[in-house]
């Protein structure tokens, strides 16, 4: 007996070696291999999915409180409000760090989201006609390659010391990259958007209204071409929007539509980042810029003010407006101490006090101060990043450097107009012109990220100008050489041995 | 007969002589002189063995033979015949020849080694007589009591007791195997009652190696051995603390201080950088050390060098913990009972500032910043002044309770255990509570062996809502309660006054409800078979089972301005891992003349499974509807209305049914497969060579490097046997060792790594929005580098040591010293954000450990005063050798998101050593600012104001940048040390246990947060000694808020030595003369009273110099942990 059982018990031993490979060989039941995806084109559109997650800044808070924060704060028409967060401030009073966290996060998201485009760049553009058709793998493929643009141009704007991404790293080598030449990166920026302009529609279907469009890809090769000062190939790109009618842009009536939510990817949208509504199954792809923006008073954080630079720029023209009061736009975009001003429904003087000289901004604001109050302060509201306004003042900027003030007239008065203002005079000199164009894009693009980019492209000295007499606090501290764009992130240079 | 190897063990003497005290336990004691038996025998001469005679007397007696296994050869062939006859003529005619005698007592015969004479010389003068115990206050039975210089004597009974007739001016010597002998004056007494103390390295003690066990004085790797008696006295709910100080080279620190906390266990340092955890087995199979109960650990022995640890291959990079549980033994039922009784009270508390002493400081902050408007509360008078820490924090109880059955007959043995712990935390709201129960049956057959373990172990652990680190910066003019509030509690008025925002705890605590309960199942059983002579089969399988069932619900509240929850949610968690191990095990052991051999080899193999469900339900939920714009187009439009949850505080998920829903759920597998061999060979006891090798397969590799092979040699050599050392006379152990062994390690690469695989998200940080419906467009990508070309980690180890006794092992100890040189470390690597990559686990640089270790044991006693003193002292130098490029660097944990970063990991330097700026005092006037330039002349700090800091311009290029950072220390510290004394005195007992660490620096990242005046927060009241005109001798820079100089930034200000010496232990005891407890039927009553964590000696300023941290990239990061508490304990030990 004792026998037999030792046999058998030895027995197992033999017997599990036969199957150890299969024993050792193990693999998820819910993921799949690089190999074994991109097997249809929903898997080519679920990767490209990713990639828009990263613009829209792949994180609730990331979204305000890292790419507002680091698009607006250095702006000498934004400061901190009451409610300030040391590295926040920073930003605004150029004491910022190259370990500053928002910064930090900005740089980070944007090259995750780069490496998301590589990969469907690469994958979706290996995939066989029998997985996916031709249009449809092109398609997907230009619609990366228009957010691989967008993606490097939003680094391009912030770092003055940039990493190109042209593939997704493979190997450990590959992980750590040298600084690129900037021009090398432009070219990558401008031969994206061409190609996403030769192949994206015009336009989408209800269910797909949001993704990239050709005018998009032009709207940003033009935009990509003015940071350069190559105002004629610029001229050439806008003008297929604005002359041309590529996507048939408009602009709406109802300025403040365009940021409250009310009126989402309407005709005056030219790119405009996504958010959802819907919250079943952790869902929240949304952010909390209402109640960032909204002033403790109106039920928000309070976490960003306008400086009085910002009030003086909109009174500059005078009460001129067919109201008879200020640019129309004045009211749509700030809360500040004046008897027109009416904050949902209430005087400026009962919600902020009497001789309050604060100016809030308004737009992205919550819609009014009893919803804020209750649970909203989570927004769904898309946030436009290019409007067609903007392009209009591109165009008409681009106009005015390569050609006449006169040619360039006709589009700023179409967006004065909406504004209620008087057009321009005719006749105005090229400088005049300029001087024009960038009152007009300081006061109709106010608070959407634009000003301190436009001020650094209109030149250095402009810029330096600008920031040192803002007023606002911190303002002694601007420093061309430091501040004009960001030192690369302290998390970047402590980790790559390629720098 | 009790045989077995075990016999060796003097705590399996202690133990089977309870187990024969308890049979006759209130028996008639049979006289002296009347045990005379017959026994039965037909024994043919030259056909019978020792062996056989001793069965045969045990069997047809009631005596239970005693002896010492490497004394007596039971194969030893009898060379008369023996037909039977009396007992005593059996032994003698069966012992002659062979030097051996015995000696009977009650029923107890002790075979010892022959004396040259058994005469009793009878010119006496008094009897004396009394009782041997032993430390732990059981009666020894077997004990030699004779007078000095002669033979005379006699044993002491199953009771311990024996008499002895002696001229008055003897003395009487008490001398018993395994135990320090004593000689004692008689002194004209004829009652002495003697405590023996064990000696402190048996040298025949039996160490378990893994998959086998090994006399001490065989071993040639690097062991350290604790005995249970150690264990106990130290009150924790995980076995892991109580092994702290125990051993050299063992380094243990608790993760914060509270209740059910994990321990970061190192052993010999970090090895490797991310899974510093070394491997634990228990009874052979792994399993968890946290879950058990530290009452049923009868022995830890610990693996340290790479030759003893090699048998466990790819587990055993960072060690290897082996833990044998208690067992039953052959006798009656005995019972122990123990309970204890503890409060836990704070040891030390941040200094934080009160509302007059804040308002003061943070004033002066702000006028000392012309940017930054002063907020509307600094200028408002404020009505409180609450102490946040005093509404946190608490005096804590603790309790324990445990008892254990145990007995058997010589067939089958059992032992039952349950205990029970309750631990509150000194933080509100946290409670620990640990339900143990073990049963463990282990039987004996002619050839067959087996047993079953059985183990089942509850945690619930309540865990902390609030944070810490909101406590300290909380505003001390906010009330805790404050009617004006819809909750009742009060909270900063951020809105109205800008005070800066918080969560207030103590609300948190009210209405967040979070808690985790973890079931630990722990089931294995064995059998060998004897298949031949020598030859042994052991197949072992072991099933480990945990399920956590985590659980948090919240009603909406409202604690906070900024962070109001409007929604009731509840969340659960429920997850299960399963571990099956399965051992088969072929020994075979022969002694041939003076060669000793030993080979094992084996098949081992294991699967780990784990899966989760979880979902939670928050009272929400969206409603849609459409409307037309100013411009004619139908726009969606979205509401959230609260829903579900009939009354909030229903906490089920039910309650909630009609909110927002979340689902997830998973399953993963883990496999692995290993063959072993290990050969032990001796030549005449004196020269031992111990090789093993052993192949692993995981399934974490790809298939292409699925194996790896890791080999171990060890030498030793007994210098003390040798022939040209036995005149030394007060040397009685000394032995060398060498080894070399090779290790791996896959502890940090995750299951599947070696696929590249995709991941799936349908929420933010991977997917988006589309269409005017704004549906969720689920995204999937892959964020992992693409990388299959994993390779093992590998660890070569190299350990030299001398073990050592003199003075008849008075004196004893052992040395070693070791170097560890890691290689192809598996690490989740941080990499450029700019690869735009999830952290990788890449093969990646070299790492070398050296260090020396020293053990000292010294006992002794003085009279009835028995002592005995351990103390270890360890050193560690760790250094990364290799890194993927010469100047590359791997910065520590941030203290401020993305920056202040104390710590980098460079070539030439320990893990994560400090680099840091230089702080050089502190600007007195603007002369000394404009005075502090680099070589050529240009101010370094040109925006600098007096009272900012002055730092040092390392680079001298005149202005101040991370290459300014200078390599500023270590925190891995460079010694460990321990010293414990445990001593008797009549019934008393007394143990004293310390520890302490030093040459390493600490990090205060307290400091950081509380008292750089950063922020408007709470802070130390020491920030009140900040710079001014009128304050300018201080080492604390003017109060600014923003720190527009940074002042704050990572620089040796925070930095502070963190030598500590702890008094661990102090108990004391008193052990109830046994006269008294046995007439209520009890064998043994202690009583003691304990502290722990008493006294530490330290210049750190900080709570705790003793940094646990499961982070290796930053040894000596102080952060806001829980702190830990003393602890005043009362317990109560039973036997029955």
């Amino acid at each position: 007996m004792k026998k037999y059982i030792i046999i058998c018990l030895l027995a197992i031993i033999p017997f599990t070696w036969g199957c150890e490979d299969d024993f050792l060989t193990t693999t998820p039941d819910d993921q799949l291999t690089v190999e074994a995806f991109y097997r249809n084109v929903t898997d080519a559109e679920a990767a490209l999915a990713t990639v828009y997650a990263q613009i829209g800044a792949g994180d609730r808070w990331n979204v305000t409180e890292v790419n507002f924060v680091v698009e607006h704060f250095r702006s000498d028409m934004c400061m901190p409000g009451p409610d300030r967060y040391a590295d926040w401030t920073a930003i605004s009073t150029f004491t910022n760090t190259a370990g500053n966290s928002r910064s930090t996060t900005y740089w980070w998201d944007a090259y995750r989201g780069l490496n998301h485009a590589n990969q469907v760049i690469e994958k979706v553009g290996e995939m066989t006609d029998d997985k996916i058709t031709p249009e449809e793998r092109a398609h997907i493929v230009a619609e990366a390659k228009f957010l691989r643009g967008f993606l490097h141009f939003r680094v391009l704007n912030n770092w003055d010391q940039v990493i190109l991404q042209d593939a997704a790293p493979t190997s450990e080598e590959d992980l750590a990259k040298p600084l690129s030449d900037r021009a090398a990166v432009w070219a990558l920026v401008e031969q994206d958007f061409k190609d996403a302009a030769a192949v994206l529609p015009a336009s989408y279907d209800n269910s797909n209204v949001g993704r990239a469009t050709r005018g998009a890809a032009i709207g940003y090769l033009g935009k990509a071409y003015l940071h350069q000062a190559k105002f004629t190939e610029a001229a050439a790109e806008l003008k297929k929007l604005v002359v041309d009618g590529v996507g048939s842009y408009e602009l709406v009536s109802n300025f403040m539509s365009n940021f409250d939510g009310s009126n989402e990817n309407n005709k005056e949208s030219v790119f405009e980042i996504q958010y959802s509504s819907v919250r079943s199954n952790g869902r929240h792809i949304g952010h909390v810029t209402g109640k960032f923006t909204s002033a403790p008073e109106t039920g928000g954080w309070g976490n960003i003010e306008a400086t009085q630079n910002m009030v003086s720029e909109f009174k500059s023209e005078g009460m001129i407006a067919n109201t008879g009061k200020y640019d129309s736009r004045l009211y749509a975009t700030l809360f500040f101490d004046d008897a027109d001003v009416d904050v949902f429904g209430q005087s400026f003087e009962d919600v902020f006090g009497t001789g309050s000289d604060r100016a809030i901004y308004r737009k992205f604001t919550l819609s009014d101060i009893v919803e804020s109050d209750n649970a909203a302060w989570y927004s769904s509201q898309n946030v436009p990043v290019m409007r067609y306004a903007d392009v209009l003042l591109m165009y008409a900027e681009a106009l005015n450097e390569t050609g006449t003030a006169d040619a360039a007239k006709p589009f700023i008065d179409e967006v004065r107009q909406r504004a209620d203002m008087p057009a321009l005079p005719a006749g105005l000199s090229k400088d005049d012109m300029r001087n024009r164009i960038m009152h007009e894009r300081a006061v109709e693009l106010a608070y959407e990220g634009h000003r301190f980019f436009d001020l650094r492209r209109w030149g250095t000295s402009i810029l330096e100008n600008k920031m040192q007499n803002s007023g606002k606090p911190g303002a002694d501290n601007f420093n061309l050489s430091s501040h004009a764009f960001f030192p690369i992130p302290e998390a970047e240079t402590n980790t790559n041995g390629a720098l | 007969m009790r045989h077995i190897v075990s016999c060796l063990n003097p705590k399996f003497w202690k133990i089977m002589k309870l187990t024969v005290v308890l049979m006759i336990f209130g028996m008639v004691q049979i006289s002296a002189t009347t045990y005379s038996q017959n026994v039965k025998l037909n024994l043919k001469r030259g056909q019978n063995t020792l062996q056989h005679v001793f069965n045969e007397i045990e069997k047809q007696s009631t005596f239970t033979i005693f002896y010492q296994d490497d004394m007596v050869n039971l194969d030893k062939e009898i060379t008369q015949s023996i037909e039977g006859g009396e007992l005593i003529e059996v032994l003698d005619l069966a012992l002659q020849g062979t030097g051996l005698t015995y000696k009977i007592n009650e029923k107890i015969i002790i075979i010892l080694e022959e004396q040259n004479s058994r005469a009793i010389q009878q010119d006496v003068s008094i009897t004396v007589k009394g009782k041997v115990i032993g430390l732990d206050g059981e009666a020894l039975p077997g004990v030699n009591v004779f007078i000095e210089g002669t033979t005379t004597g006699t044993i002491t009974n199953i009771d311990g007791e024996y008499e002895l007739t002696v001229a008055d001016g003897n003395n009487i010597v008490y001398s018993f195997i395994g135990f320090e002998t004593q000689v004692i004056a008689v002194n004209g007494r004829s009652q002495i009652d003697i405590t023996l103390v064990e000696e402190s390295i048996g040298l025949n003690e039996v160490v378990a190696i893994g998959y086998g066990v090994q006399k001490k004085s065989d071993l040639t790797g690097a062991v350290a051995s604790v005995k249970s008696d150690k264990l106990t006295k130290v009150a924790v709910s995980n076995p892991a603390e109580a092994l702290q100080g125990r051993m050299a080279g063992v380094s243990i620190t608790a993760i914060g201080g509270g209740p059910g906390a994990g321990m970061d266990i190192k052993i010999r340092g970090a090895s490797t950088l991310n899974d510093n955890d070394p491997l634990v087995i228990i009874d052979n199979v792994p399993g968890s050390m946290y879950m058990l109960n530290p009452a049923d650990i009868e022995s830890i022995e610990v693996l340290k060098d790479g030759a003893a640890a090699a048998i466990y291959g790819t587990e055993a990079a960072n060690g290897v913990i082996l833990i044998t549980t208690k067992k039953g033994k052959e006798g009656k039922l005995s019972v122990d009972v123990s309970a204890k009784w503890a409060s836990q009270v704070q040891t030390s508390q941040l200094d934080m500032a009160n509302s007059e002493q804040y308002m003061q400081i943070a004033n002066a902050m702000y006028d000392n910043n012309p940017d930054e408007d002063k907020p509307k509360y600094l200028t408002e008078p404020y009505y409180y002044n609450t102490d946040w820490l005093g509404a946190v924090f608490r005096n804590a109880p603790m309790q324990e309770y445990n008892v254990n059955f145990k007995g058997g007959t010589e067939h089958a043995q059992y032992y039952v255990s349950a205990g029970w712990l309750d631990q509150e935390g000194t933080i509100i709201g946290t409670n620990f509570q640990k339900a143990n129960l073990r049963s463990k049956i282990d039987f004996s057959g002619e050839w067959l062996k087996g047993g079953i373990n059985i183990s089942y172990n509850e945690t619930e652990q309540d865990q902390m809502s609030l944070s810490i680190k909101e406590t300290y910066e909380f505003l001390p003019m906010v009330p805790v309660y404050d009617d004006s509030r819809e909750s009742g509690f009060g909270y900063p008025n951020t809105d109205e006054l800008g005070m800066p925002a918080n969560n207030n705890p103590v609300g948190r605590e009210h209405y967040v409800d979070s808690q985790y309960r973890d079931e630990y199942l722990s089931a294995n059983g064995y059998l060998t078979f004897d298949i031949m002579k020598g030859l042994n089969f052991r197949f072992e399988a072991g099933l480990n089972n945990s399920n956590r069932h985590s659980f948090s619900h919240n009603p909406s509240y409202n604690i906070n301005d900024k962070e109001e929850v409007f929604y009731p949610s509840v969340y659960e968690w429920r997850y299960n891992w399963r571990e099956i191990n399965i051992n088969n095990i072929l020994t075979y052991d022969r002694t041939i003349g003076k060669h000793k051999i030993g080979l094992m080899a084996g098949y081992v193999t294991k699967k780990t499974t784990t899966d989760y469900v979880d979902a939670s339900i928050t009272g929400f939920k969206n409603e849609y509807s459409a409307e037309l714009n100013e411009d004619g187009d139908a726009v969606l439009v979205t509401d959230e209305v609260a829903t579900g949850f009939l009354d909030e505080m229903f906490n089920t998920i039910n309650a909630g049914m009609d909110g927002t829903k979340d689902v997830g759920g998973t399953r993963t597998e883990y496999t692995r497969a290993s063959v072993i061999g290990r050969l032990n060979y001796s030549y005449n006891d004196r020269y031992l060579l111990q090789a093993t090798v052993r192949r692993d397969g995981s399934s974490k590799f790809g298939p292409d490097s699925r194996y790896g092979t890791f080999p171990s040699v060890a030498l030793g050599w007994r210098m003390s046997e040798e022939g040209f050392m036995q005149d030394i006379e007060f040397l009685s152990n000394l032995k060398l060792r060498g080894s070399y062994g090779i290790l791996g390690n896959e502890g940090s690469l995750g299951l599947y790594r070696y696929l590249p695989l995709m991941s799936s998200y349908t929420y933010e940080f991977g997917a988006y929005s589309k269409g005017r419906g704004e549906s969720v467009w689920t995204g999937t990508i892959s964020r992992d580098l693409e990388n299959r070309e994993y390779r093992w980690e590998k660890t070569a180890t190299m350990n030299i040591g001398v073990d050592f006794g003199f003075f008849n092992n008075k004196l004893s100890g052992g040395l070693n010293y070791y170097d560890n040189k890691t290689s192809d470390m598996l690490v989740n690597k941080p990499i450029p954000p700019s690869a735009g990559l999830r952290t990788p686990t890449v093969n990646f640089g070299e790492m070398v450990n050296s260090g020396v270790e020293l053990e000292l044991n010294y006992q002794n006693s003085l009279g009835e005063f028995n002592y005995s003193l351990f103390g270890s002292l360890s050193t560690t130098k760790n250094e990364v050798t290799k890194m993927g490029s010469e100047d590359e660097s791997i910065a520590g944990a941030a203290l401020n998101y993305s920056e202040h970063f104390a710590h980098q990991t460079k070539v030439g330097y320990a893990l994560g050593s400090y680099w840091l700026y230089q702080m050089g005092g502190i600007f007195q006037n603007d002369g000394e600012v404009q005075a502090h330039t680099n070589s050529e002349g240009t101010v370094i700090q040109p925006d600098a104001k007096p009272g900012d800091i002055r730092f040092k311009d390392i680079d001298d290029d005149g202005k101040l940048t991370p290459d300014d950072k200078a390599f500023s220390g270590v925190g891995i510290p460079k010694y460990n040390f321990s010293f414990s004394i445990d001593a008797s005195y009549k019934s008393f007992d007394l143990s004293v246990l310390m520890h302490g660490a030093g040459g390493h620096k600490i990090y205060n990242g307290n400091r950081y947060y509380y008292e750089s005046m950063r922020t408007n927060r709470n802070m130390f009241a020491s920030t009140l000694n900040a710079w001014s005109p009128d304050n300018t001798n201080t080492n604390i820079p003017r109060a600014v808020i923003g720190d527009p100089s940074q002042n704050s930034r990572e620089s040796t200000r925070f930095l502070e030595d963190g030598d500590f010496m702890r008094i661990k232990n102090i108990q004391l005891g008193y052990t109830v003369p046994s006269s008294l407890t046995q007439r209520i039927k009890i064998n043994k009553a202690r009583v003691y009273v304990s502290g722990q964590n008493l006294f530490t000696f330290t210049k750190y300023s900080g709570q705790d110099p003793e940094i646990g941290r499961s982070d290796v990239w930053s040894p000596g990061l102080d952060t806001a942990l829980y702190p830990i508490s003393k602890m005043y304990i009362v317990g109560v030990q039973l036997s029955f």
